[in-house]
């Protein structure tokens, strides 16, 4: 019955899934006075094009980051202090290649997630 | 690989291919050559990392036909360097032991060539080190690549004058600096945009012809006019899978009404984000390849843009390739090298793919936007009232329509289908708070069904015409299929004639794809029908232009850019109107703006207090209260028009100065003096808007005739405080991680920031900006050193009303202190004046208050009506008199004085009369007379007579007593009695001393003949040898 149920879970939501990617994980995040860092990683290199990356934390979306040494395994969102004040605490981020409107809100995502993204589970602070 | 054909109805047999191929290779052999000043040779001032200086260069062989046009090209965002071994990619610059650059910009090698053999010299610029860093920056690094364009055209031109290293000589008066074309790929096509701008800024030093923009982001949705612009949209754009690029195109059409560069905007079906590149393509180069659909469709199984359907519509990497070269060849061929041949492609008359791009008919849309000189738009369709009323100012209807609706023109409608930007491209793309494109929804379900749009009387000549256009897509939620429709004319007469639009266009195809949240698309396209296909219409009178939906039974479409146009230049009468900056005033002072349509080329303005102007945007100052009517009238070689706003300008000045005038003598100084009614400072003017003399409240000076000063009192506005007053209400620190933070703000009248509070950690220059926005245009900046601790600085900052500025510190160092806790208590306002209203920080906006502690802003002066005050100068006497006269001893003689309206001669002795001004002199000895004149304004001047008295032995011919005038008045003659037997002369003056007649006299001839001699008072004067005597005369 639970497999059953799984799978019908699974082909609801699988529109849904269609552009997530597994792999990146969030490994750590690091306060400085400058910076909140929030760090992912993943054994496959992220994508270097045109788009960016952009990391949602509820409603709020952090747009800037950075690949440190040119590792493209590894992309950094740099957070100024205020910033990661004001992030939600405990809510699921959710990483994602390109800035859309639609995955500003929690609707948004639940409904019509666009691009490609992985959730990252809960941005503990 | 087979294509999926879209179904369309008919293929329009009339569009055949009738262009030259741009396509085709040209005439000149080819050389190339690279150039490479090292990692990190150039600081771009707005990155903070210093960048590569490396390009590449193709030419024709044979450099002797120059100066050629010039393009330049510039990459994307792409991992920067590649391990040869591992086939390992990275993003570091500069590249690591055991990597090495990726070229990227070496990867439009094949469009370089083909330019360079049609005589172009073409530049492909790396960029590696900004794509290394530039998620970092606040714009992407956007600007910086503008600055690094900049820089390698700095260097070509080095190159192209005075010649230098690599190159020597080589190119030196071979490049034409004043004609280049620009093309940049993802990253790189926003990058052109902002060098376009930033060469603007710098005041053109080079003439950018075309922008081409293949596959861009659009992050900062910068505008660009006044250039051609080429849009490439590939629809399995799987990177920016948005297709955000569509906003150069859609932003910029109805921004300057004198814009007159044509845009365009191609998009291809089967083309993706990165085969455009080589280095940027699977088995093209060793590492950092990709098919970017894969991005957002990994198994890769759509069936239009998923390379792993037996059936896609996806191109080949070389047909996309092909593909380029025809299109921006084209676009380059006509922008910057004028061959006129490829405007049929671009201007969407021929629609057939040329053969180079090795695509079938239906495999490349383009849209096109006339200049403003070829078109008038019939209706924009960019807000809600577009659906009644069109932009010409006719009726805009429906009858049937199941849907009829404008979407896309606010934030409560930003998108149409809330599919999101990706199945939505023209809507508001993520990020930066800009609406995206205003576009009528229109469904249908019967052959009745119409949409209309009314052309007004003085719109209805098309005969300068040649095209009824639009842009359109099938709604692919609203329809299974393709569609096609209708468009019908009707004229004045009822004639209608209508044409399918299938038989012209092939653009109204149903959207291929479909997966996720990503296919299908709606893409708007061109739509182009001769008005010469309408049949028995009268072209100088069309009264409609309809949609019927009478083709296919039922279907919905999105439609935009309602208008006519022609291939050439249409010169109309221009359609008047302007604006102003206020409408109420208490200054008096009014900027008006010309929003004229369709190229005015002078201006008549009548501001409805009897003033004028010819200026195209004249200031204006009223200086009287009351309520005015302006009239602009707008004139071209076409004809002119004239819009009147009734008691538009409404003002409403403190009244004007007491002021008291002087009158005064010549010579003398005059005090005027003035009373403020309102306290404020009394300004003197010489005329109604001319220069200032004076301030104070009495004026003192020496006019030298009558003159008028105009006195204005100037009410100055108290200083207002808005804002908390210091950093003690609450708790944060000094904020130095990026320059992004702010406050905004709303100003409801003009008022001026005069200075505000901020506390300074360390010392140090700062830049301190008003954005109209944040992200918006800069609308104040200045940099200023700010000493550590609490300071007061001026800014002095101008503000008209508006809402949502920005205010913030920008560059490198910022270190002021901000209030973080929570304490803030927003708005801080002044009602009716200024309200701050929050920060940027999304999420906790109110939580958040940065910098700028203490506003003190003083609202504009008012200006009191003007107060005329006049020093009023009356003239001094001017005096004549008889002049200096001898008598004998006991003799007498009549002085004369004139030139006012009474006279005093002093001394008194030996007058009879003192007070006359004819007295009767005879003293005793030789006497100086002085005669005091006054006028009847009071004014008084003085004279001197010598009255010389002689011995009685020297008199001998006259004696005053015994000579006789008469008659008293004479007519035509007098006769002179008492004169002896020797002649004496006789000199007849006027009253002011003028010599009227003179001549001899004796007692033989004796009389003096009048004729001629206007009726008056005279005195005659003889005289002998030994004296003289003078008699007044009376001529009737």
């Amino acid at each position: 019955m639970k497999n059953l149920l799984l799978v019908l879970c699974l082909g609801i939501v699988s529109p849904l899934l269609a552009q997530q990617v597994d792999g990146p994980q969030l490994t750590g995040i690091s306060e400085t006075s400058a910076w909140t860092v929030i760090r992912i990683e993943s054994d496959q290199p992220f994508i270097i094009g045109g788009n960016r990356y952009v990391l949602h934390v509820g409603d709020v979306v952090f747009e800037h980051s950075r690949h440190p040494d040119g590792n493209e395994r590894i992309i950094e969102f740099l957070v100024d202090p205020d910033a990661w004040s004001a992030a939600p605490k405990g809510e699921d981020a959710v990483l994602v290649y390109g800035l859309y409107e639609g995955n500003m809100t929690a609707q948004g995502r639940s409904e019509h997630m666009e691009g490609r993204y992985t959730a990252l589970g809960p941005l503990t602070k | 690989m087979r294509r999926i054909l879209f179904f369309v109805l008919f293929w329009p047999v009339a569009l055949l291919a009738q262009t030259p191929d741009p396509g085709e290779p040209g005439p000149y052999a080819v050389t190339s050559a690279e150039y490479d000043f090292g990692d990190e040779a150039f600081d771009p001032p707005s990155f903070p990392e210093p960048v590569e200086v490396t390009g590449s260069v193709h030419y024709p062989d044979d450099l002797s036909d120059g100066p050629f046009p010039v393009i330049l090209i510039l990459h994307g965002r792409h991992s920067s360097c590649y391990n040869p071994g591992t086939g390992w990619t990275s993003i570091a610059w500069p590249c690591t032991a055991g990597y090495e650059p990726i070229p990227s910009y070496t990867g439009y090698d094949y469009l370089a060539e083909q330019m360079a053999s049609h005589g172009y010299i073409v530049i492909s610029v790396s960029a590696n080190s900004i794509s290394s860093t530039d998620n970092s920056v606040g714009d992407y690094g956007m600007q910086a690549r503008g600055e690094l364009l900049q820089h390698h055209l700095d260097l070509w031109n080095d190159w192209n004058t005075v010649g230098g290293d690599p190159f020597g000589t080589m190119f030196v008066g071979k490049l034409d600096m004043d004609h280049i074309g620009t093309l940049g790929h993802s990253r790189g096509g926003e990058g052109v945009i902002f060098h376009a701008l930033y060469n603007r800024s710098l005041g053109s030093p080079y003439g950018i012809d075309a922008v081409l923009t293949l596959a861009p982001v659009d992050f900062n949705r910068q505008t660009l006019t006044g250039i051609p612009l080429l849009n490439v949209a590939p629809y399995c754009d799987g990177d920016v899978s948005d297709l955000q690029g569509v906003h150069f195109y859609d932003d910029v059409r109805y921004e300057d009404p004198t814009d007159e560069a044509p845009k365009h905007s191609l998009m291809l079906p089967g083309g993706n984000h990165n085969f455009f590149n080589t280095v940027w393509t699977p088995g093209l180069f060793p590492a950092g390849t990709a098919d970017d659909w894969g991005y957002v469709d990994w198994t890769q199984s759509d069936d239009q843009c998923g390379t792993s359907d037996p059936g896609n519509g996806r191109y080949e990497p070389e047909t996309q390739r092909n593909i380029l070269l025809a299109y921006a060849s084209a676009f380059f061929r006509f922008y910057v090298g004028g061959e006129e041949d490829f405007s049929p492609i671009l201007e969407t008359n021929d629609i057939i793919p040329p053969a180079s791009a090795t695509i079938a008919p239906d495999d490349a849309f383009m849209s096109y936007h006339p200049s403003n000189r070829k078109k008038i738009d019939l209706n924009r369709l960019d807000n809600e009232g577009t659906e009644s009323t069109n932009s010409l100012g006719g009726a805009a209807s429906q009858t049937g329509l199941t849907d009829y609706d404008i979407c896309g023109d606010d934030f409560g409608e930003q998108y149409c289908l809330n599919l999101g930007a990706s199945q939505e491209p023209h809507c508001k793309n993520g990020g930066i708070s800009m609406l995206g494109l205003s576009q009528l929804g229109i469904s249908w379900n019967s052959a009745d069904d119409v949409y209309d749009n009314e052309l007004p009387v003085e719109w209805q000549n098309l005969s300068e015409f040649e095209y009824v256009q639009f842009r359109a897509s099938v709604d692919f939620t609203g329809t299974a299929s393709a569609l096609d429709f209708s468009v019908e004319l009707e004229d004045a007469s009822g004639a209608t004639a209508s044409v399918n639009t299938a038989d012209y266009t092939n653009a109204l195809f149903y959207p291929p794809g479909d997966i996720g949240t990503t296919l299908p698309r709606i893409m708007h396209h061109t739509i182009k029908l001769p008005l010469s296909a309408f049949e028995g219409i009268d072209l100088s009178a069309v009264t409609h232009i309809r949609m019927q939906f009478n083709g296919s039974a039922s279907g919905s479409i999105f439609v935009s850019d309602l208008l006519i146009s022609s291939d050439e230049n249409v010169y109309l009468p221009p359609v008047a109107d302007f604006s102003v900056n206020v409408t109420t005033t208490c200054t008096g002072m009014v900027q008006f703006t010309d929003n004229t349509m369709l190229f005015p080329e002078e201006w008549l303005w009548d501001f409805g207090d009897g003033t004028t102007s010819d200026e195209q945007n004249p200031s204006h100052t009223y200086y009287t209260s009351g309520d005015y009517t302006v009239t602009l009238t707008a004139t071209n070689p076409a004809g002119s028009d004239e819009v009147t706003y009734e008691a538009l300008i409404h003002v409403e000045h403190p009244i004007a100065p007491t002021a008291v005038g002087d009158v005064i003598c010549a010579g003398e100084e005059a005090t005027l003096s003035a009373t403020a009614a309102g306290g404020g400072t009394l300004n003197w003017y010489d005329a109604p808007g001319g220069s200032l003399v004076y301030s104070g409240d009495a004026y003192t000076f020496e006019p030298l005739v009558s003159t008028t000063y105009y006195i204005q009192e100037t009410i100055e506005s108290p200083i207002e405080e808005v804002g908390p007053p210091d950093n003690t209400f609450g708790s944060g620190g000094y904020f130095n991680s990026n320059d992004l933070r702010g406050i905004f703000f709303n100003v409801e009248v003009p008022l001026t920031i005069e200075t505000v509070k901020v506390y300074s950690n360390m010392a140090g220059n700062r830049t301190i900006q008003v954005l109209a926005g944040e992200g918006g245009p800069v609308v104040h900046s200045l940099t200023m050193n700010i000493p550590s601790g609490e300071q007061v600085i001026d800014l002095n900052f101008a503000m008209e009303p508006g809402d949502q500025y920005y205010i913030k510190v920008t560059g490198a160092r910022v270190d002021l202190f901000r209030i973080n806790d929570g304490s803030p208590d927003y708005p801080y306002e002044i009602p009716g004046v200024i309200s701050l209203t929050g920060s940027n920080v999304v999420g906790a906006e109110l939580d958040y208050y940065y910098y700028f502690f203490d506003w003190k802003i003083r609202q504009a002066e008012c200006l009191s009506e003007l107060a005329p005050v006049t020093a009023s100068v009356s003239p001094l006497p001017d005096i004549a008199t008889i002049g200096d006269v001898t008598i004998p001893a006991g003799g007498s003689a009549t002085l004369f004085a004139s030139g006012g309206v009474s006279c005093y001669w002093e001394p008194a002795t030996g007058l009879d009369d003192p007070s006359s001004c004819t007295p009767m002199a005879s003293p005793e000895e030789t006497t100086t007379y002085t005669v005091t004149v006054t006028t009847i304004n009071g004014c008084v001047d003085t004279a001197s007579v010598v009255v010389t008295v002689t011995d009685d032995n020297g008199w001998e011919e006259l004696q005053l007593a015994g000579i006789v005038l008469y008659p008293q008045p004479a007519t035509g003659q007098v006769q002179i009695d008492g004169l002896g037997a020797v002649p004496v002369t006789y000199l007849l003056t006027d009253m002011q001393g003028k010599l009227i007649a003179q001549g001899m006299v004796d007692a033989l001839h004796n009389s003096i003949e009048l004729q001629g001699i206007p009726a008056g008072s005279y005195m005659l004067k003889l005289t002998g040898n030994m004296s003289s005597v003078s008699l007044p005369m009376i001529i009737q």
